[in-house]
């Protein structure tokens, strides 16, 4: 029996401790999840306190089939889209949903935030902010959280081509701006 | 590997296996707009963001779990005190009627008769109880974690 495995076990029968320390050690996770979702900060805790009372009441359904992190992202996950939904009352993207589909067309960059961003990072931040919701947590649980196509698969029920596909999309439509920025820089 | 060949999912496919192996394109690469761009992406979203979450979050975590947890507990049990009294009801009339016993007044009048005394230990219970959760409960659920 595994650490984790441990740790549910002590948690399912009643030791609250072990639940703060379960807490501690996926915050990070859950935080970087609902943060890339919720464009609202004052709700950022909020949802990651109703993941974590989500987690505490489905967790002795959680049965090892995944891992922990990836179930604990999942709920992350849904509970975040859930809350955007709730909150916009419409579409969880500020995109048309067409955008998603044929981004090939979509030019995320106008001139004039050219001009508003001076420091290239904050410019690029500005940017992933644009793009779909599926997009930016794919951009973060493989780059932040290093997970694999499978399990950013797990977690946003999506199959690993389309994973993938829209990971290399997201990066192509962020490298364009960056470099169409650069390009702008160079006339200033 | 000449990079003006590569398309650009090749050119993010080899980056991902350097990054991932922790071998960033170095000066021994060739010097490419695109990889030098996308080295610089892939910098940024790997840079924790600087918000964070309040100290303590996860004692209020665990704090509302207990608070939860107690109020379904207390419902719990306030439905199955509800659930014995009507069971405990039901019994007394059934017995009376299985007997054929004239008691339902009978019963009615043996209560009439000591009711203040009934009243008054149903109150002083009450009394204890609400004690009871408004000073020591609270109390020491503000000592938990």
């Amino acid at each position: 029996m595994n650490d984790e495995e441990v740790l549910v076990r002590r948690i399912v029968q009643g030791d609250v401790r072990a639940y703060q320390t379960l807490v501690e050690r996926y915050q990070r996770l859950v935080l970087h999840m609902v943060g890339r979702i919720i464009r609202q900060p004052e709700d950022i805790e909020d949802v990651c306190q109703e993941v974590f009372i989500k987690v505490y009441k489905h967790l002795p359904d959680y049965q090892f089939g995944s891992k922990l992190s990836t179930w604990i992202a999942s709920i992350a996950y849904r509970t975040a889209i859930n809350h955007s939904k709730k909150i916009s009352r419409g579409p969880v993207s500020g995109f048309p949903e067409t955008w998603a589909s044929e981004p090939e067309d979509a030019n995320l960059v106008n001139p004039e935030e050219m001009l508003m961003h001076q420091d290239w990072k904050a410019f690029l931040h500005a940017q992933i902010a644009k793009l779909p919701i599926q997009y930016r947590t794919i951009l973060t649980l493989y780059h932040l959280e290093e997970l694999s196509y499978e399990e950013i698969g797990q977690v946003t029920s999506l199959p690993e081509g389309t994973v993938k596909n829209y990971l290399f999309r997201a990066r192509r439509l962020l490298k364009e701006a960056l470099q169409r920025y650069k390009n702008s820089e160079q006339w200033r | 590997m000449a990079m003006n060949d590569i398309s650009d999912d090749d050119l993010q496919e080899w980056l991902d296996a350097s990054n991932r192996s922790n071998r960033k394109p170095g000066k021994s690469e060739p010097e490419d707009e695109a990889v030098r761009l996308y080295q610089q992406l892939y910098d940024e979203l790997s840079v924790e963001p600087v918000v964070g979450l309040s100290y303590g979050f996860s004692v209020s975590v665990v704090r509302q779990i207990q608070v939860k947890e107690t109020c379904r507990r207390e419902r719990q049990a306030y439905i199955w005190v509800g659930l014995c009294l009507f069971l405990m009801l039901i019994v007394v009339l059934s017995i009376q009627a299985v007997y054929r016993v004239n008691g339902l007044i009978e019963t009615l009048r043996a209560l009439d008769d000591i009711k203040f005394p009934v009243l008054f230990i149903s109150a002083l219970l009450s009394l204890i109880q609400w004690a009871d959760r408004r000073f020591v409960k609270r109390k020491l659920s503000s000592k938990l974690p």
